[in-house]
Order: C-alpha cells, then structure tokens, then sequence
C-alpha cells in the first residue's frame, strides 16, 4: 500500500467520522484491483493462461480428429483445463498479497489504518479472486469451438462456473493463507506451487493406478481430481449430480474450510513481522491443525483396513458352487444351453474367482461358430463396473458344436472393488450373414459379493513406506531445532 | 560464500597446494544445505509423496489392476518426477538469491573465474538426486518382489533420472542467473515444470497417435515415462525405444553448453 493510499485511508476515517465512508474492504479491493490490472500483472497471466489454453485445445482437437473424441468429451476436458489454469492465477496472486507488502514493507501503514486486518484481507481476497471469472470467460470459446455445436455445453459450462468457482475460492485463500504465515513471498509462493504440483501428481499415474478402494479415496480427497471426476461422470457418462455429490464434496468442503480458516482465525492474526509474538490460542490452533493433517493421514492409511474389519467372517465362508450344475434354459427355438458351475461366492477386493461354463448343443443339427461373452453388472447404485478391469479374458470362442457335443469355459473374475455384483454369460451364435440373426442364450447369474480389500500391508510395503519418511523427518527436524536453539540463545549471549 | 574463497586462499598460501574455487563452492554450499535442514526437508516431502504412490500402486496390484512391472515403472518415473523438482528449485534459487541476499557481490569480487562459481554451485544443486535415487531404491525392491526386472528398472531410471537431473538443474541455475528475484526464477522454473507434467494428462489415444509420439519425444519427463515402459514393462528392446532418450540427452547437452559456454561468464550483480 502505497502514501496516496495511506493518505486515502486518512480521508476514510474522515469520511467514517461523517458517516459517509465506503467500507474499507472495498477500498481495499479497489486499490488492489487497480493495481493488479493496470499494473499489467494479471494481463501477463491472462496472456500465459490463453497461450496453454490454446496449445492443449489445438492438441485435443488434433486428437480429436485422429480418434474421433466425442464433442462431449472434449468440452469436458477443455472446461477441465480452464478451471486447472484458472485458480493457478488466482492462487499466484493470493500467495503473493500480504507476504508481498510485507516484504515491500508497505504492510504496516495498512496495518496502522484503523480498519480491521480482516477486512484488509477481505478486500484482497476479492481482488485476487478477480482474474477467475475473466479466465473462464475467456474459457467459453475454446469450449463452444471444441463441442462442435453439442448440447452440452450450457450445462458443462454451468457446472465448469460452480465447481471452479469453489476452486478458485478454496485455492485463492490457500495462496493467502500461505500468505499470512510465511517469513517471505518466496516461501508463499514456492509452498502455493508445491501444493497445486502435488494435487497435479496424480494425474501422471496411468488409469488403472487410480483405481481401487484407496485410489479412489484419494481422488475424492484430491480437489482438482475430485472435480475432474464429477464433470467427467456427469458430463460424458451422463450420472446424476445426486449419485457424485461425494466427488463435488472435495471441492465444497475445501472452500469452505479455508475461508473458514482465512477469516475466522488467520486473518485477525496478520502481523507486521511474522515471528512477532502470536496470541494464545495460536498454539492449540497449530496443536489442532497438526492433529487435522495426522488424523487425515492415518485416515487415509487405515481406511481400507477399517473397512475391511467385517471381512473375516465373509472370507471364511465357503464359496458355495452350484449343487449340480446350474444351466439356463434356451429360448424358444433355440437349442444351445450354457450351465456354469458357481451360484454365488463372498470373496474380499483382491481375491480371484473361478469358475467354468458349459455350451451344450442340444439341438439336432450343428450350431454356427459360437461366441461366449461374460459381463458383470453392480447389482445396486453406483460406477458401472469396467468389465476390462475385472477379468483378463471377457469373451472366448467355440468352433461349431455338433448335436449333443458339449465345450467347456475357464474363466477367471478378479475382484476389484467392495459391492455386491451379478455376473453372467451369454453364448452368441454367429450370424450366417448380414441379413440374418441369431438369438443370444444367457446363463443363470452367479452372485458375487465383494468385501473391502482386507490388506493393510500389500506387498510388504507399509514398513518402507512409513520407516523412510518418519526417518528422513526426525533427521530434517535436528537442524531445524539446532537453529532454533541457537537463534534463543544468541540474545542471552549479547546480553 | 565469500569466506569459502577467502580458505581458499589461505589454503594456497599455507600448503601451496591450489584448492579449485568451484571445489570450495560446492562443499560451501552443499554443506549450508545439508547441514542447514533444506535439502532434508526436499527429501522429506519427496519421501511423502513416495510412500502415497508406492502404497497405492502395491494395493492395485495386489487387486490384479496393475502389473507388477507396470508399478515398477510407475515407482521409478515417480523417482524421476519428483527427484528432479529438488533439484530445479534449488538451481532456481541459486543465484538469484545470493542477488537478493546482497551476498553475490563478494562472491563476484573473489579471484575465481564466474564459470567456477557456476559449476560450483551447479554441483551442489545436484547434490540431492543420488540421495533422492537411493531413497528409491526400496520402494522399487519392494514393489518389485525381488524380480530381476528391478535391476533394469534401477539401471535406466539412474541413466535417464540423471541425464534429466543435470538438465532440470542446470536449467533452473539458466533462470537464476537472468532473474533479479529468487522469486521470479522459482516461478518460472515451477512454471515450466507443471508445463511439462501437462501431455501425460493427455488421452492415451492422443499420445499414441503420430502427434503425441512427437509431444513425448519432445518432452524430457514424458520420454522418460515412455521409455521406461517400452525397455522395462513392456520388455521392448532399446533399438525401438530409442527416440525417447533423444530429447532428454539433446535437452541435456543444450542446456550445460547455454549454461558454461554462455550465461556463466555473463554472471552479474544484476540480472539486467
């Protein structure tokens, strides 16, 4: 803050005296405001934000072309990248609002205004948030270009605005959060980035190393994956926004969360010098936050373990095959059957399950080329299963079956995640040519119940992953309190 | 800094034996961020983010959805994603933060030549990756059951891991030496950084097509993903993925010639 807006805070409380004073956040916001935009700050993000736009939408419809992407799914993924650019902005900028004017020593003429630190930090909260909906605006023609004309559009950018706006809400008072309490606007700026980076990480894994119980648990607690998920679900598989509220959660309840701790407790506490001496309850408020982080991590850990408690008794059930074996009667006028030797089994995620099929050919002449198919069906609310994901082999073949002949099928179902599912199998003659069809013969279901994966320790892993970072964090801790210890001691020494 | 080369001299005039000025700035200055907390914090955090994946990828393949080679690869990309930042920020930092100390002016005064100052802390800056690599090394045994294939993960992860390391750090000491600010070259190099971590969220059908081959072999941390997966998942010969360790070895070469050929020697009190 500038003399002229020392001097402007000086007419305000003129002003105030006269009862005709603007309240001093939007003073605030104004002069923060003006200098963000005019200073040309914001414009060389915006610039840097509509450069990576336009490579990644010149990338995916690049792609598109090649791989005939749906329009849907590109609105999605081109909405997904305006959101992720987008609250980088608005983080950048919050990162840098008060440990920027401290360190330009332009914070302590704010701080000796007579209005409140929290309405400083209101004021500057709603100027860095400004850039967000200009990014997103500027988001609507990538998107409207890319979805080729498709309906999706007004409700991909309805809820592009909700959820990125919660984000930008969330990751802007991260950024000044960081901001408060940082020694230096490199620190603020450097732990911002590291944070929004370690949200990013997960991306890098391949799909299938984000499935499962914990990979989806940490998608859910992961803000910008989280909000990819919901848009991608509702968006291009067309899922109600009921059925991934927990995936909108993340991002609701990181908003609220931080502005929570923005302005209810960081934002009366903003000082000049950031070690200077902090209030009381500063500690119990560190002790808590510290619990917060631990109690989400050994959350994180034990989840699947904790789930996995009722499994026992389930595991120790016998699976129970079918007595004799079960088959499903053909349909009128056909004479294929396919019998399979399992009705229902409890099993835990992890677990394989086996089971044969039987194809009779019970008809009087030889059947056509045959193709038996599994699929697996979520007998209740929830993902589609990914049949790919379950089993290695979905469909195999059987040459032509003479009268009475029978084949035998192996099959192999590994069970991914906790619910309760049906798989079937249906036998699939080939046609004899275009204009003909036959009639698909399906088999009893076999009812399969998964329990929780029931591993705390897969693979051996957990020593080695707990042993190496509590390790490294008491040897990172010594030097830290070494110089802390000596920092205490010097003034005793000069003394 | 400058007392580090101030020894130096007395080291000349007590022993007559001439101790290189680079040589000094790198023990000055590995010794400041080792014994000063930095470097274990980095590896702290690294470690952190280690075990999450490391976790996660020995659950899903327990649950059959990742191949035990697959999670070896995953681990040691991961090794190579996250080990390289360490070194990045503090390059970034290097120079342009001794500029905002005020604590380069002598450095810049002593008799050493600016090239020696550079390597110095070019070294230093590197420090912290074969540490970050052998904290790795559990995670890929464990996930790894022991099989042979770890050997091949280890051995191409330590090649491309330390062909890209010499890069990121070297890059990241580039944008020191032309930033007034350590602030703004950790933003620019962060910036980057995210910049290439952005074509892995790409389709993989995009990144299999002509177009996204040529975004992998261009982009350092991709190619090495790719790499990887060909030579140790896929169990591909190197002659097939060959294209893939052009771009970090050219990236490499490219960056240490703009670095000791070029910006060392240009080294000022001010970035203008």
């Amino acid at each position: 803050m500038s003399v002229a807006q020392e001097q402007r805070s000086g007419r305000v409380e003129v002003a105030q005296r006269q009862g005709l004073a603007l309240p001093v956040w939007w003073l605030v916001f104004r002069r923060e405001f003006i200098d963000l935009w005019t200073g040309g700050r914001v414009l060389v993000l915006l610039i840097l934000f509509s450069l990576a736009m336009s490579v990644t939408s010149a990338l995916r419809e690049f792609e598109s072309e090649l791989s005939l992407i749906p329009p849907v799914e590109m609105a999605f993924l081109t909405i997904l990248s305006g959101i992720s650019f987008g609250l980088f902005i608005g983080m950048v900028i919050g990162a840098d609002s008060i440990s920027g004017e401290r360190e330009r020593a332009t914070l302590e003429p704010l701080l000796l205004t007579p209005a409140k630190p929290r309405q400083v930090v209101f004021g500057k909260f709603l100027a860095a948030m400004s850039p967000w909906p200009v990014t997103f605006l500027l988001t609507i023609p990538y998107v409207v270009v890319l979805a080729h004309g498709d309906n999706v559009v007004q409700e991909g950018l309805l809820l592009g605005a909700l959820l990125g706006g919660l984000l930008a809400i969330a990751f802007t008072g991260f950024g000044m959060l960081l901001s408060i309490w940082a020694k230096s606007n490199r620190a603020s700026l450097f732990a911002s980035l590291v944070v929004y980076l370690v949200f990013l990480i997960p991306t890098q894994w391949p799909g299938s190393a984000q499935k499962g119980d914990l990979g989806y648990l940490i998608q859910q607690f992961n803000p910008l994956q989280a909000s990819s998920e919901f848009l991608e679900k509702v968006l291009v598989n067309n899922r109600t926004v009921a059925e991934k509220m927990p995936y909108l959660l993340a991002a609701v309840l990181s908003a609220v969360g931080v502005l929570a701790v923005l302005f209810l407790y960081a934002a009366a506490r903003v000082r000049l010098d950031r070690d200077a001496p902090r209030s009381r309850p500063a500690r119990p408020g560190r002790l808590a936050g510290v619990l917060l982080v631990a109690g989400a991590t050994v959350g994180l850990v034990t989840a699947p373990a904790a789930r996995s408690q009722a499994a026992p008794a389930a595991q120790a059930a016998p699976a129970t095959p079918a007595a004799p074996a079960a088959q499903a009667a053909p349909a009128s006028g056909q004479r294929l059957q396919i019998a399979v030797d399992l009705r229902y089994k409890t099993v835990s995620a992890g677990d394989e399950v086996e089971f044969n099929t039987l194809v009779t050919n019970a008809g009087p002449a030889a059947t056509a080329p045959l193709n038996v198919a599994m699929n697996i069906v979520k007998t209740g609310q929830g993902d589609p299963v990914d049949p790919e994901d379950w089993s290695p082999e979905r469909t195999q073949q059987v040459t032509s079956l003479a009268p009475g002949e029978s084949s035998e099928q192996t099959w192999t179902v590994e069970a991914i995640l906790e619910g309760d599912y049906m798989v079937y199998l249906t036998v699939l003659p080939k046609p004899t040519g275009p204009n003909s069809t036959t009639e698909p013969v399906s088999s009893p279901g076999i009812h399969l119940t998964v329990k929780a994966f029931a591993t705390t320790n897969p693979g051996g892993v957990l020593p080695v992953a707990i042993a190496t970072p509590l390790a490294l964090t008491l040897i990172a801790v010594v030097p830290t309190l070494r110089r802390r210890r000596a920092q205490a001691e010097t003034p005793q020494d000069e003394l | 800094m400058s007392q580090g080369l101030a020894l130096a001299g007395r080291s000349e005039g007590a022993t007559g034996r001439t101790i290189p000025a680079w040589w000094l700035i790198f023990k000055q200055e590995a010794v400041e961020m080792w014994a000063g907390g930095r470097v274990l914090r980095f590896l702290a955090l690294y470690a952190v983010l280690m075990s999450v994946t490391a976790y996660l990828l020995a659950t899903n393949n327990d649950l059959k959805l990742v191949t035990m080679k697959a999670s070896v690869v995953v681990a040691v990309t991961s090794t190579i994603t996250f080990g390289l930042f360490i070194g990045l920020v503090i390059g970034a930092e290097s120079i342009s933060g001794e500029r905002e100390r005020a604590t380069l002016e002598p450095l810049l005064l002593t008799p050493s030549g600016h090239g020696q100052i550079v390597l110095g802390k070019f070294l230093a800056a590197l420090s912290p990756w074969p540490a970050a690599f052998l904290l790795s090394v559990p995670y890929v045994v464990t996930l790894s059951h022991r099989d042979p294939v770890m050997w091949l993960a280890l051995f191409w992860g330590a090649v491309l891991g330390s062909l890209l390391a010499i890069a990121f750090v070297g890059f990241g000491l580039l944008v020191s030496i032309w930033s007034d600010s350590s602030k703004i070259s950790l933003f620019v190099c962060l910036l980057v950084y995210a910049g290439l971590l952005i074509p892995a969220q790409l389709p993989t059908e995009f990144l299999n097509s002509p177009g996204g081959v040529a975004v992998s072999a261009v982009d350092p941390l991709e190619s090495a993903s790719r790499l990887l997966t060909m030579v140790v998942d896929e169990g591909r010969p190197l002659s097939q993925a060959w294209v893939y360790i052009v771009a970090p070895t050219v990236m490499t070469a490219v960056i240490i010639g703009t670095l000791f050929f070029y910006s060392a020697r240009r080294v000022r009190l001010t970035a203008e």
